[in-house]
């Protein structure tokens, strides 16, 4: 029985945690468009984003509130997280919707097949329950945003003077030939997370303004790794930990489509990654873990010395699965060598949706309603895609991190998210990204670059036969 | 007027069969005879609402998930996971017959009358009922980086840092895959035996006692030949299983992006991808439906082929009679 017990847990731990990963890991590392076609477009739309975000002190427009005689509408999710946002805050703000909202949490990764089929039946008709209003994980966003089973949230009473406060980028990346298919209540800059404890012995220094100028650049972060080494010390707990901070230093998308052809594009930033992950196998900058892996989780309280992280990462990896290190505030957070995004959840509206208002109205509240999105930053500590309520937070003082020493990670994100650029995704990097864990691992025990990327193109030619590889 | 009142009791039994194949027509020869027409077919989509469907495409599809990049036959992923699977199904039908016969022999053995078989039997079938879904996750963290197996190596001495069974090595990776697929199906081998055995005549062990054949002539000389139609039959059902392989492997893959080594060298698949794990990256994460369904129908046809191959190699040399004579 004991045995029984045992195995149980142990099953039932490993599972959370697998199921964790498959979010995260999706987060992680999808994030895409096809985009040649619509680059000049984006163009565009970044320009007016700009124009838009320069009066970001002006309060947004607001949306006119629906009546509450219309249909009743679905809502989807895959996790807790959007649906609880919508049950939670939502319903908690305007309680006379709550007969005309049922919250549908299917319970698989945001990432997953099984969440692309289901939300596929459920706005292509093939269930009566309509799903009007859904979330997208970042990675898969392009994916449902390209297709015309998304509204254009232009069409649905929402203006760029109404969501003039998001982060440049989270509009860009939903913005397809000048139609507006997503909007975000999260922004999700980039940064590493580092141990006091071992920079103090290390390099002398803790403070994360000091700390900065050890890992500014990708040279001198690959100097302060071997300096960890002579210490005993990992830089990070594997090669893959690598691979985000270097996805949005892309300057070409994976496809480059000309009419109907699609041509494979290995941008030089890959290259460079594999470079990079060779460099920290060689030397054993590493402890040769996979992310998301139970040695990976352990060695937040193990002899790494940072993670690259993200907002949501911070509290609920760093701060939950460091036990010893973050209960003595050991932890700090700088800006890294690179800029980059990670992870985030789109709304989408269907395009069919039986009241389309309180859809419309739905994706407003959440994400371009400052007052709410102040709250729930306030409350949740998610870091909300609306320039004005994170700088009411940080004039009020900011969040103080206990595990972080007190340390206020809000203008950090800040001016982080000023600098993402996803001008280059693509519908399929969720999907290349993933093969690239492939050819990462033939380089790093080969060191044959030619033979590492043709691991990548047999891939991605295996499963796209339409897409021409030379 | 006669023709009424006769009752045809048979369109009543015609109702009553009438569900079974009212289901299989829908779930099983639809499915069976549209896969087979998109193997033929151009059907695939580009993003979420973009079917690209041309028409007949010269075994276009079979050429793809038979034909490499570098134009080399069986280059592919397809073929590589095939040998992959077969060689999987291999490490764990031996020693699972081997064991489930020995146990077989024991359990049916009335010299040795063991006691307690009930409980016994319950504990070896026990694996089997627990879904293969725990079974790979509850391996999984036995023998992953940081689980109980590698720390005792290193407490013990016996290797220097801890050891990634699904990272660091295909061997590892498929044998502990295989070893799962044995501890789960040896017990109902097992059970399928030991009836196998109980269903030979007592009288010509009997016999065979009144001669003096000791237990291991009387095994291989009584209940092999006469536990081969069994034999046969768990052989061609397991290796039909053994083709269709998918759960555990899938669910032993550490994540999605990363595979395991390759066990075949000069390729760079992971060691664990089984044919139905590749038939699901086709046709659910690539959505391309035609490739997916050559490479079902490629598989459908190992699977033929196999069994039959089976089926032949293990009938009676000499003809049976046809028919036993009924009164």
């Amino acid at each position: 029985m004991k045995k029984i017990k045992k195995g149980l847990a142990l099953s039932l731990a490993l599972a959370m945690g697998l199921s964790l990963c498959a979010c995260g890991d999706k987060g992680g590392t999808t994030a895409e468009q096809p985009k040649d076609t619509a680059e000049a477009t984006k163009a565009d739309t970044s320009a007016d984003t700009q124009e838009a975000t320069d009066g970001a002190d002006a309060p947004a427009a607001a949306m006119e509130k629906p009546g509450t005689d219309g249909e009743k509408i679905y809502v989807y999710g895959w996790n807790s997280e959007f649906v609880g946002y919508v049950t939670d805050e939502f319903l908690a703000k305007y309680p006379e919707y709550t007969d005309l909202i049922e919250t549908v949490n299917l319970g698989v990764g945001g990432g997953s097949d099984e969440y692309k089929t289901a939300i596929e039946n459920a706005v292509s008709g093939n269930t009566d329950q309509y799903a009007s209003v859904f979330g997208m994980d970042d990675a898969l966003a392009p994916y449902f945003m390209m297709s015309d089973y998304t509204a254009n949230y232009y069409d649905l009473g929402i203006t760029d003077a109404m969501y003039a406060n998001c982060y440049a980028y989270t509009k860009d990346y939903a913005t397809f030939d000048g139609q507006l298919k997503g909007l975000t209540w999260q922004a999700t800059p980039g940064c590493f997370c580092y141990r006091r404890d071992i920079a103090q012995e290390v390099l002398g220094v803790s403070e994360p303004d000091q700390v900065q100028e050890y890992v500014k650049d990708w040279a001198t972060f690959t100097d302060t790794a071997s300096k960890m080494k002579e210490k005993g010390y990992f830089m990070v707990s594997g090669v893959d930990d690598l691979a985000y901070p270097y996805r949005d230093a892309v300057t070409s998308p994976w496809v480059t489509k000309d009419g109907d052809t699609e041509t494979l594009n290995i941008d030089q930033a890959i290259k460079d990654y594999l470079e990079m992950t060779k460099v920290f196998y060689d030397n054993g900058y590493t402890d040769g873990t996979t992310q998301w892996a139970d040695a990976w989780n352990a060695n937040f309280d193990g002899p790494v010395f940072g993670y690259f992280g993200t907002t949501w990462f911070t509290f609920w990896n760093v701060t939950s699965l460091s036990k010893e290190h973050a209960a003595a505030g050991d932890w700090g957070m700088v800006a890294g060598p690179a800029d980059y995004h990670w992870g985030g959840t789109y709304i989408a509206v269907g395009k069919d949706s039986p009241n389309p208002e309180l859809a419309a109205f739905i994706a407003y509240t959440m994400c371009c309603d400052e007052d709410f999105m102040y709250e729930h930053l306030k409350n949740d500590k998610d870091f909300v895609n609306n320039k004005n309520a994170v700088q009411r937070v940080i004039d009020e003082g900011g969040l103080k991190i206990p595990e972080f020493s007190d340390q206020d990670p809000l203008e950090t994100w800040a001016a982080q998210t000023d600098k993402i650029n996803l001008k280059y995704a693509t519908e399929y990097d969720s999907t290349f990204y993933g093969y690239l864990a492939d050819a990462v691992s033939a380089y790093d025990k080969d060191g044959d670059m030619d033979a590492a990327l043709k691991v990548l193109k047999d891939r991605i030619s295996q499963s796209y036969s339409y897409i021409v590889i030379e | 007027m006669n023709k009424k009142k006769t009752v045809e009791y048979g369109r009543y039994g015609y109702m009553f069969i009438a569900p079974f194949f009212i289901v299989f027509l829908i779930f099983q020869l639809y499915p069976l005879l549209l896969t087979l027409y998109l193997s033929f077919v151009e059907y695939y989509y580009k993003g979420m609402d973009t079917l690209v469907k041309g028409g007949w495409n010269n075994f276009g599809n079979y050429a793809a998930v038979l034909v490499g990049s570098t134009g080399k036959l069986f280059d592919t992923e397809t073929c590589i996971a095939i040998r992959q699977t077969v060689i999987i199904w291999v490490i764990n039908f031996i020693p699972q017959i081997l064991l489930a016969l020995l146990l077989a022999a024991w359990f049916t053995d009335n010299t040795i009358k063991l006691k307690g078989q009930g409980a016994f039997k319950v504990m070896m079938y026990m694996p089997n009922i627990i879904t293969a879904s725990s079974i790979a996750v509850l391996f999984y963290s036995l023998f992953a980086k940081s689980g109980p197996f590698s720390k005792l190596m290193v407490q013990w001495g016996w290797i220097s840092d801890t050891y990634d069974t699904m990272k660091d090595s295909a061997a590892w990776t498929i044998g502990l895959i295989g070893f799962m697929q044995f501890w789960m199906w040896y017990g109902n081998t097992m059970i399928v035996l030991i009836a196998g055995i109980l269903g030979i005549s007592p009288s010509l062990y009997e016999a065979a006692m009144v001669d003096g054949a000791t237990s291991t002539q009387q095994f291989f000389n009584v209940t092999l030949p006469l536990l081969r139609p069994i034999l046969q039959y768990t052989l061609v059902t397991s290796a039909i299983g053994g083709m269709q392989m998918y759960d555990i492997p899938a669910l032993f893959n550490v994540s999605d992006s990363y595979r395991g080594q390759p066990l075949i060298q000069g390729t760079s698949y992971g060691a664990s991808d089984t044919v139905t794990m590749i038939i699901k990256a086709y046709g659910i994460t690539a959505k391309n439906y035609g490739k997916a369904a050559a490479a079902s129908v490629i598989l459908f046809m190992i699977t033929l082929v196999v069994s039959g191959i089976f089926f032949v190699m293990s009938r009676d040399k000499e003809p049976k009679p046809k028919h036993a004579v009924v009164k």
